[in-house]
């Protein structure tokens, strides 16, 4: 059950990644073909009207954002305020980092509860989005569905940690010679630095 | 009072550990619901609008164009040409670093980004050079810092979006000074080679560094002359007609293709050699004299070919030039000539990125779409280091890194409306202003207070955070908008490159394998280079304005 909702974060996000990319070219790709004279190929594109691309780069891209934050939670890429934290002895740091998780489960959670009221009464107005007039509820659902997600994995992570003293990490920079790690390992945000918590009973980051 | 109590909340928030992005919203709720009578639904709304502009959007795309690059085989290509045009210097392979950063930079909007693309490829093989460790990870460390100073930019995005400055105006703003702290860290890298006698690429015994140089530039002008000389001839003879610009580019793209295969025959080399010399030093003095010098005409081009004419043959022998005397210059120049073509891919994207966005073809965040169509196309398909399999992944980390860039901007944006709400700013500027502190004890306060965050936090979230504070001070105090991105982005880079939050350093100690405490060490000459080069930054608002001036674009 895990597993499936984890892959299906995981290829919303990357299919939106591209979906967006794929979009905002088509449509500056369009802008200047049609500005050619073609013989009979130019009428056919000036029929086609891609001024909507714009607007649903952004909407791909919000939603993109909210179910990314929460595959961020559980890869650990959410960046903080560390350095302090990160002396602390094993078992204060234990309690500080439960508490950051659980306020993150509660501002999501927060966060998702306003989105939800929201959506609803959008949903009662018949507002539409500018260009693609596509019911703007729709648009706003991704507030409530991936602010909830997020809570659920502040809280999976909360438990996990809780459980075994592990934060989410790809931390390969550190691993001494167990395996030869390959550079392009190496992920700016996931290492290491300080802007993320250490978990406690890896102790020097085995 | 409100203002204290915001600001002790937020940093005690930070402090306990949490994500940056909920520290944000975390205050900012507790604000709402406890303090203030502005009804949560109208902020309800901004909670959601936040990112809900398509200016933001070029983010994800500089990240996922970059990270296509990093994949893609571009920065071992650049290196090799940044080898063939500086490799002969003292400390070449170091040298070749900065200047494969640099250009690297000038492709990718991130600095831990740039490191890791040239660091991986260029530390290796400065080791195995016989270069000390320290030498190329300091060199690596800063120079990859490059990455923000050079368009396209991350944080010049992110610094626009919080105080809608004109992102390409930035952009044009960055290239100078850019260039100028590259400059700096090469003539710092060079001088502590040349003291400490570091290998250099000796090809030929006996062979100068100076006529290396001439040489090896001589093969630049001539494949860049290459290039252009077509496509300015075509745009010369249709830039009257009506949809001229379109049929320049396509012809532009089809010549580039065209080029590419004849770069092999022997007959073309000679020519382009031969032409390429004898016609651009005059065009490239011209050039220089219509931008710096208030002199232009065709009398003034006409003489300097003639001056030209009379000098190339006793220069082209002096220098090895002239054929059947120097196998060794040609051989420099054929090896810059090949290593251009090689990473051409690559380089043409600087042009399509700030190109696109001066002349209007583009919208900022159409043209880091095109990079990221542009960059993935050159990635798979032309250099085939990386194969379509890779592709989702490449996607999913970049929306990885994006999503949490994105979820500080929303959290960011909610923080700074309740500060222009609460008119924290405006305070401030006032209590500046009544305190009689002008525009030279702000800046100080200013680089001051962002190296001390760079301590301890991220890049973005700094910007996000301290720039909607600063920036109506500073324009109170009528300092330029764009010199104040400016500014902000080199703090950016020096809080990068050192600990014990640095983002570069992390980035390069994973690659290098070097405790944090030996790299740090490591880093001192190039960092402090890099503090009297953001002294300069400060003080010296034409090195960022002069370019955006001379362009016309404020």
């Amino acid at each position: 059950m895990n597993k499936v909702l984890n892959h299906l974060e995981e290829w919303l996000i990357a299919f939106l990644m591209g979906a967006a990319t794929i979009v905002i070219f088509v449509a500056v790709v369009h802008r200047y073909a049609s500005g050619i004279p073609w013989p009979a190929l130019q009428d056919w594109l000036l029929t086609i009207n891609l001024s909507w691309a714009q607007e649903l780069c952004v909407y791909l891209f919000i939603w993109m954002a909210k179910f990314g934050a929460a595959y961020g939670v559980r890869t650990g890429i959410h960046v903080g305020v560390d350095v302090l934290v990160n002396r602390l002895p094993d078992k204060t740091r234990a309690k500080f980092i439960i508490f950051g998780l659980l306020a993150g489960a509660l501002f999501t959670g927060v966060v998702g509860t306003l989105g939800a009221n929201f959506v609803w009464e959008i949903a009662h107005t018949d507002q539409v989005s500018p260009d693609m007039e596509m019911p703007m509820w729709i648009v706003f659902l991704a507030i409530p569905c991936g602010s909830y997600l997020m809570c659920f994995r502040f809280l999976q992570v909360a438990w996990s940690f809780w459980k075994t003293g592990e934060l989410p990490h790809h931390d390969h920079g550190h691993v001494e010679g167990i395996e030869e790690i390959k550079d392009e390992d190496i992920v700016p945000y996931a290492l290491k630095d300080n802007l993320h918590p250490r978990g406690v009973s890896t102790g020097n980051g085995k | 009072m409100t203002a204290t109590i915001i600001f002790v909340l937020l940093i005690a928030l930070m402090l306990t550990g949490m994500p940056v992005s909920i520290s944000l919203g975390l205050t900012v709720l507790t604000f709402l619901f406890t303090m203030t009578q502005i009804p949560i639904e109208s902020v309800a709304l901004k909670l959601f609008t936040g990112i809900e502009r398509f200016e933001i959007m070029a983010i994800p795309f500089f990240i996922l164009a970059g990270n296509f690059l990093t994949h893609g085989g571009v920065a071992r290509r650049m290196i090799n040409f940044a080898m063939s045009m500086v490799g002969h210097w003292y400390g070449g392979l170091g040298l070749a670093g900065v200047m494969a950063c640099a250009l690297f930079a000038a492709v990718s909007g991130s600095s831990p980004a740039t490191v890791v693309a040239i660091g991986s490829i260029v530390l290796p093989a400065m080791v195995k050079a016989g270069f000390p460790k320290r030498f190329g990870a300091g060199i690596i460390t800063t120079a990859g810092a490059l990455g923000i100073l050079i368009p396209p930019s991350i944080v010049m995005v992110l610094y626009s979006v919080a105080t809608s400055t004109s992102v390409g105006t930035l952009f044009m703003a960055g290239v100078v000074p850019g260039l100028i702290l590259a400059s700096m860290l090469g003539i710092v890298t060079w001088y502590r080679a040349w003291k400490n006698d570091y290998p250099r690429v000796q090809l030929f015994q006996g062979r100068t560094g100076a006529q290396a140089t001439i040489a090896s530039f001589s093969g630049l002008l001539a494949s860049i002359f290459f290039i252009a000389a077509p496509i300015l001839a075509v745009w010369i003879a249709l830039r009257q007609m009506e949809g001229g610009g379109l049929f320049v580019v396509i012809f532009g793209l089809v010549w580039l293709i065209v080029a590419r295969f004849l770069t092999g025959s022997a007959f073309v080399l000679r020519w382009v050699f031969t032409l390429a010399f004898l016609v651009s030093p005059p065009v490239l003095l011209y050039a220089i004299c219509r931008i710096f010098l208030p002199v232009s005409g065709n009398a003034v081009l006409a003489g300097l070919f003639a001056l030209w004419l009379i000098a190339a043959y006793p220069l082209a022998k002096k220098a090895g030039l002239v054929r059947g005397i120097g196998f060794e210059a040609r051989h420099e120049a054929l090896q810059v000539w090949n290593t251009f073509w090689e990473s051409v891919w690559g380089l043409l994207l600087i042009i399509v990125v700030l190109g696109g966005i001066y002349s209007g073809v583009f919208t900022p965040t159409e043209a880091a779409a095109m990079s990221a169509v542009y960059a993935f196309i050159v990635a798979v398909f032309v250099y085939k280091d990386m194969g379509l399999k890779q592709v989702p992944k490449v996607l999913l980390d970049s929306a990885n890194m994006s999503a949490m860039l994105l979820y500080i901007i929303t959290n960011a944006v909610l923080f700074s409306y309740l500060l222009t709400s609460e008119q924290i700013p405006q305070m401030l500027a006032e209590w500046m202003i009544g305190e009689g502190l002008g525009s030279v004890t702000f800046l100080l306060m200013v680089n001051l207070l962002l190296l001390i965050a760079g301590n301890v936090m991220e890049p973005s979230s700094i910007v996000l955070i301290t720039a909607p504070i600063l920036f109506p001070v500073a324009m109170r105090l009528g300092i330029d908008p764009v010199h104040f991105g400016i500014l902000v982005t080199v703090n950016m880079e020096v809080g990068m490159c050192h600990p014990p939050v640095g983002l570069n350093l992390y980035v390069a100690s994973g690659i290098a394998k070097m405790g944090i405490t030996e790299l740090t060490i490591a880093v001192w000459p190039w960092l402090l280079t890099m503090l009297v080069f953001l002294i300069m930054v400060t003080y010296m608002p034409q090195m960022s304005l002069w370019l955006p001036r001379l362009l016309g674009m404020m």
